[in-house]
């Protein structure tokens, strides 16, 4: 309905703002809290604990309950599960960022080229986009990670070239609706250069789903690494991984259930939060959706 | 003549994530059987509020009626439960709503959209009888019946709305609101639509609630004029009694002011200084004594009611002592 | 409508030729001699060489790509380099499966996401809306292969309702469609909300409830369809992510689906088993798209008459 604009309100930047709405997230601000954690103790992992706790086996120490001294208990060949989750974690944490600050980059560079040039080079780099979304994700990373190899470097260029499409496609769609908005035919006429206005108006504006999206499908990159981890396709043992040392104490889960419950609390809270986050983000930066 | 509609001290508030909106501040209004009136405001005024309340379609939740009373045809309606205004809605009140554009279901042919109201209100006609009259009712809003198994994508925004009052009309109600039913459109299309409410109205005897901001539409169709200001009625009287301009709200005469005049030797249109009050910050006196020239320190403190003269009151003190209240 | 038909299944082919040559191409760049893969250590240089000639390899990449492909379109995929039998047969015994599970996924996240995410929509900002929003986001944010392990141990092994493994009747197909459907119901609940809440908002529902239509008919007669338009477009990407994650489901589950063939078929970098299972997956989820928007045509007038002209 009509309501009148608040003149005698303090006037906010937009960066205010977003930021008041996403505050008003109770979920999300403590998911950035928690994220921050997570983040701490996987990233300073190596100033108090060895790594050698993680893949050293002692067969003698298997299947041990958690306890003091094993928070996490011991796996099949006796090492300490805690800091197999928690280098675990470096893994999948960190090639996941990767993913998402490359795919992020490319999908950017290729959406806003073919949105703000459109005709041939949209229609050629288009093509390349469907032809990479013709494949589901994880068929099109297995074929790339057959060809390159096993290994994180590969996994993360694997992952990049699936997400690459969908972050292009969004940033091309907002782009082609923004080079069409009357401002920036506005900052044209007031003879505005190109280079401007994909400063001034296009980015600032045409952004924000593109954040979204990135927060979004960081949780689903960290999904993906350790299904493949799991398939026993990503990161070879000894290495820890989410998914694969899941996969190695597999049989075992039934009689020892904190093998299996640990290390999955590990990954769903790590990727609940960042899912909330980008729930709070897109709540913030469309604040249409949230009536 | 009775009072098909009495709007009595009508109070509505929308609470907003950044808090209460005031949007109807005690409005007083009737509507006499066959009249037509012209509700006349600028936009956030609260003019579509009104509307909404009567109907009782103010966004759930959102929108509150928080006092006064609201009686059609001997009933109130404020009282009313769902089940009542079902009846009522689309039957004896129906509404013409301002943007035909988004006003029409995209995915159902516009003969279906015209058909729910019989479907919803005339349950014992036969199909054939209800075909008869929807064709009727095509052929008198202008459109070729044939186009009824259309979408509304395939026509234009006037035939849109030409749809829109189709629908309106089709249950022959007793009153009709129609929110600005032109501002969507073209000026040429304005006058056909004008013209065919001008008609229609007269022909089935349709009691009119014609809400706009243009005050030349209202001197055209309507009988009887209501300015509306900040959720208050602050002018009402016959269209005679405001367009003299002998006597007018300092609003009012100042919405006189905005209308090119082609006898006036003026350079300059003379435009009413400042903006509407926030509907969350209201002044406690006079809701237009910011912007008044004629501001009394009595204005700022003190509500002025409605002082009348025959048909015509105005809602300002300069008319305490002439006229009574 | 037949003539649209036609023209999307033309286009189905650039696709799969782009794909194909992409990862052909990338394959042929990868480390590793498929002749050693395949003679292993001990062979001798004539078998080398017989070997070389009649795979081809001694020709030029784009030569073998365009033999595979002219190979492919008569329907022969080549022979796996591990198991010596054809791709195709190997493929089209194990595909029926993996579909089987796929479909079953996509039948479900329609149904819950659709009932899960109306019910959230019309009781906007309750508890259950709040609980069902939570709920689908935990889901989003599990893993499949944890969640299947879960269900596995607690549903077959623990329990013994449900068969733990292996494929044969319906009974089989729970558990690997509930593990595989959890993350797309969660996506599909979420979007399903939004689509109905914009919907809620519109002109056009007001102008219903202005007709003096109730709550029910106009959320049935105004709002769904309209709702669905965007829910539905999204199936195309549903059936995708659960074709693809079918690949960690029948994993966990021990299906005799595509899966197992694929993963094994990567270990060892057998190319003509890598090549094929793309091949037919991206002319699958083309085809399922295909039939998605013929959906979305009956729904939305505009689209269905755009094609008629």
């Amino acid at each position: 309905m009509k309501k009148k604009q608040n003149e005698h309100k303090k006037n906010y930047s937009q960066f205010d703002l977003i930021l008041i709405r996403f505050k008003k997230n109770k979920l999300a601000v403590v998911s950035v809290f928690c994220l921050a954690v997570i983040a701490l103790i996987i990233l300073t992992a190596p100033l108090y604990m060895d790594y050698e706790k993680a893949i050293i086996q002692n067969i003698g120490d298997r299947f041990q309950s958690p306890s003091w001294e094993h928070p996490f208990g011991t796996d099949l060949y006796g090492r300490d599960l805690l800091a197999r989750v928690i280098y675990g974690g470096r893994i999948s944490l960190f090639a996941g960022i990767a993913i998402i600050f490359f795919s992020f980059i490319f999908g950017v560079l290729i959406g806003a080229i073919s949105g703000f040039f459109g005709g041939k080079v949209d229609q050629i780099l288009m093509r390349f986009v469907d032809i990479f979304m013709a494949v589901p994700t994880i068929f099109l990373a297995m074929a790339i990670v057959t060809a390159l190899g096993e290994g994180v470097v590969n996994i993360v260029i694997a992952f990049v070239v699936c997400n690459i499409p969908s972050y292009s496609r969004i940033v091309r769609s907002s782009t082609m609706t923004l080079r069409n908005m009357e401002y920036v035919e506005a900052a044209k006429c007031y003879g505005a250069s190109n280079l401007q206005i994909i400063m001034k108006h296009i980015i600032p504006n045409g952004i924000g789903p593109v954040i979204v999206q990135a927060t979004i499908s960081l949780g689903t990159a960290i999904l993906c690494i350790s299904s493949l981890g799991f398939l026993g396709l990503g990161i070879s043992a000894p290495t820890p991984e989410w998914g694969t040392l899941l996969a190695d104490n597999r049989a075992y889960i039934r009689y020892y259930p904190y093998l299996g419950i640990l290390p999955g609390i590990a990954i769903i809270v790590t990727v609940m939060c960042v899912n909330f986050i980008g729930d709070g983000l897109r709540d913030a930066l469309d604040p249409k959706m949230k009536k | 003549m009775s009072n098909l509609l009495e709007i009595k001290d009508l109070y509505v508030n929308y609470n907003t994530d950044e808090g209460v909106v005031h949007a109807l501040n005690g409005l007083n209004i009737s509507v006499e059987k066959g009249e037509s009136l012209g509700l006349v405001g600028e936009t956030g005024a609260g003019k579509t509020t009104m509307a909404l309340s009567i109907m009782k379609l103010l966004p759930a939740k959102v929108g509150e009626i928080t006092g006064g009373s609201l009686v059609y045809d001997g009933q109130e309606l404020l009282s009313a439960d769902e089940k009542v205004m079902k009846k009522i809605r689309g039957d004896k009140i129906s509404m013409i709503f301002q943007d035909p554009m988004s006003s029409l279901n995209p995915t159902k042919t516009v003969g279906k959209q015209v058909r729910e109201v019989l479907d919803l209100h005339f349950k014992n006609l036969s199909k054939a009888e209800k075909q008869e009259k929807i064709d009727k009712m095509f052929l008198l809003v202008g459109i070729p019946p044939e186009r009824q198994n259309e979408y509304p994508f395939q026509f234009s925004g006037g035939m849109k709305q030409r749809i829109g009052i189709a629908m309106a009309l089709i249950a022959e109600p007793e009153l009709l609101i129609a929110d600005e039913p032109t501002t969507a459109l073209d000026v040429t299309i304005q006058a056909q639509i004008l013209d065919l409410m001008r008609n229609l109205q007269k022909e089935l005897n349709t009691s009119l609630i014609m809400i706009t901001h243009d005050l030349g539409i209202v001197v055209e169709i309507c009988t009887k004029v209501a300015v509306i200001y900040s959720g208050q009625i602050i002018e009402v009287g016959s269209v005679e009694d405001v367009y003299q301009k002998l006597h007018n709200h300092p609003y009012t005469a100042g919405l006189f002011n905005c209308i090119p005049d082609l006898k006036s030797d003026a350079k300059r249109l003379t435009p009413i200084k400042g903006s509407m009050a926030s509907p969350d910050n209201l002044p406690v006196g006079c809701k237009f004594c910011d912007r008044c020239d004629f501001k009394t320190e009595r204005c700022e403190k003190e509500e002025p009611k409605m002082y009348m003269n025959g048909t015509h009151g105005i809602k300002c003190f300069k008319y305490e002592d002439k006229w009574g209240e | 409508m037949l003539k649209y038909i036609a023209k999307r299944l033309l286009l189905i082919i650039p696709v799969v030729i782009g794909i194909t040559l992409f990862i052909y191409l990338l394959l042929d760049l990868a480390p590793g001699d498929p002749i050693a893969i395949i003679l292993g250590p001990d062979a001798s240089p004539e078998q080398i060489s017989q070997l070389t000639a009649e795979l081809g390899l001694d020709k030029n990449v784009f030569v073998r790509y365009l033999n595979f492909m002219s190979d492919a379109i008569k329907g022969d995929l080549g022979t796996s380099w591990m198991t010596s039998k054809p791709v195709a047969d190997e493929f089209l015994q194990r595909l029926p499966n993996t579909l089987a599970l796929a479909f079953s996924a996509l039948a479900m996240t329609i149904v819950f996401g659709l009932t899960f995410g109306t019910i959230a929509a019309v009781w906007q900002n309750t508890a259950i809306d709040g609980f069902t929003l939570i709920l689908a986001l935990l889901f989003a944010s599990m893993p499949t292969f944890w969640f299947g392990l879960m269900l596995q141990i607690i549903f077959a092994l623990n329990l013994g309702w449900l068969p733990a493994m292996g494929v044969g009747t319906i009974k089989h197909i729970i558990l690997p469609a509930t593990a595989l459907s959890l993350g797309t119901i969660a996506s599909q609940i979420r979007l399903t909300r939004s689509s109905i809440l914009d919907v809620i908002n519109m002109n056009y529902v007001r102008t219903a409830r202005a007709k003096g239509a109730g709550g029910f008919r106009t959320v049935f007669s105004h709002v769904i369809r309209n709702a669905l338009m965007p829910v539905v477009t999204n199936w195309g990407l549903t059936f995708a992510t659960a074709f693809g994650g079918t690949i960690i489901s029948e994993t966990v589950f021990s299906i005799p689906g595509i899966s197992s063939y694929l993963i094994n078929a990567v270990k060892v970098r057998d190319i003509p088993v890598v090549m094929g299972t793309v091949i037919i997956v991206s002319i699958i989820v083309a085809v399922i798209n295909l039939i998605i928007d013929i959906i979305y045509a009956v729904i939305d007038p505009r689209v269905k008459l755009g094609y008629m002209s």
